[in-house]
């Protein structure tokens, strides 16, 4: 019965979290859908423990926990790996901009010269 | 014809660099600064260069690759680009346009592998096997791009690149671009500015081998990319 609440509580407590984050514009909306899916796997779970049971035996796992946390590890490093993507792409951007920045402000007369 | 220099607080040799250039070429000069916290911006400009200058340092490669943007921007080809601390020959721009004009080809390395120290042949030729690559000079800064090249290298693609190397280089040779080597003179770094940014201590050298082979294994490049030239 507690492992049911817990899980209940921390699916409600994300979900509320990142709704609002969104609203005090902490975060952008296009980050928010993994956070919300996790919040309602989350939920789900808390709701119902025994989906966790039948979605493991589908993957022929016996032990379903086991099956659990793997998906959670997997779907953590999925995410990470994503971030760092996203920080590539963002560096990118940043460096063009500067470029971009340093061409548009060019100098090209020395004070002596002019 | 445009040069550029990268420079990262060379104010006591880019000046020198600059005024040599125009006596000895006569061509324009764009010095990318890259972010100096010295005169190195004012100096270049006393030299008679044009200056672009980095709010925020982004690396050397980043350098050269806002100086190709540059000449890309104003339509100018073919660039060559220079370190700002004096150690390439001047006069031997000459040599690498009189390739360029000659074979055509797209990157023209100015080569010295002679100034390397053993630890840096090993690096090299581990590099070398690692990526397919047949440059015999792979950190040379002093090299000559042709259009096509330049359309390359400025791509955002490029812009995830530190070094002006294994990288560059792997993403030409991966194009088809062909590279040609021409023997160039070059002469020791003044000891106390223009310290080598790679070779510089151990921890830095872990760091550029780890990159350097990430990169290399995941782009390696196969068949003969190079062709080395021994006139001159």
């Amino acid at each position: 019965m507690s492992y049911r609440i817990t899980s209940m509580v921390i699916g409600l407590f994300i979900a509320v979290t990142i709704i609002f984050l969104v609203r005090k514009d902490y975060i952008h909306v296009r980050h928010t859908i993994w956070w919300l899916v996790v919040a309602a796997c989350s939920a789900i779970v808390g709701f119902f423990p025994e989906t966790v049971d039948l979605v493991a035996r589908w993957f022929g796992v016996n032990y379903p926990p086991t099956f659990f946390f793997s998906v959670g590890f997997a779907a953590m490093l999925i995410k990470i790996l994503r971030m760092d993507i996203e920080f590539s792409r963002q560096e990118r951007e940043i460096k063009r901009l500067t470029q971009r920045l340093a061409i548009l402000e060019k100098r090209d007369r020395a004070p002596e010269d002019s | 014809m445009i040069v550029v220099v990268p420079a990262y607080n060379e104010e006591t040799t880019i000046r020198k660099v600059v005024e040599r250039i125009w006596d000895v070429v006569g061509c324009p000069v764009v010095v990318v600064d890259d972010g100096s916290s010295d005169r190195t911006a004012q100096e270049a400009l006393i030299g008679g260069a044009m200056v672009v200058s980095h709010g925020k340092r982004l690396g050397a490669w980043t350098a050269i690759q806002t100086g190709l943007l540059f000449a890309r921007h104003h339509r100018i080809a073919p660039i060559v680009t220079l370190d700002g601390d004096g150690q390439h020959e001047i006069e031997d721009i000459s040599v690498l346009y009189d390739t360029y004009r000659r074979t055509g080809a797209q990157v023209v390395i100015g080569s010295c592998p002679e100034r390397a120290s053993k630890l840096r042949k090993i690096a090299w030729r581990f590099l070398r096997t690692l990526t397919g690559l047949s440059v015999q000079d792979l950190t040379s800064g002093f090299r000559l791009y042709g259009p096509k090249a330049v359309e390359i290298l400025t791509s955002k693609e490029a812009l995830l690149l530190d070094y002006q190397d294994v990288g560059v280089l792997l993403m030409l040779a991966n194009k088809g671009i062909p590279i040609v080597e021409v023997p160039v003179r070059m002469y020791e770094r003044p000891k106390q500015s223009g310290h080598s940014r790679v070779f510089n201590n151990w921890g830095a050298v872990i760091r550029y081998m780890m990159h350097s082979s990430v990169y290399g294994v995941s782009k390696r490049c196969f068949g003969n990319n190079s062709k080395k030239e021994v006139s001159q």
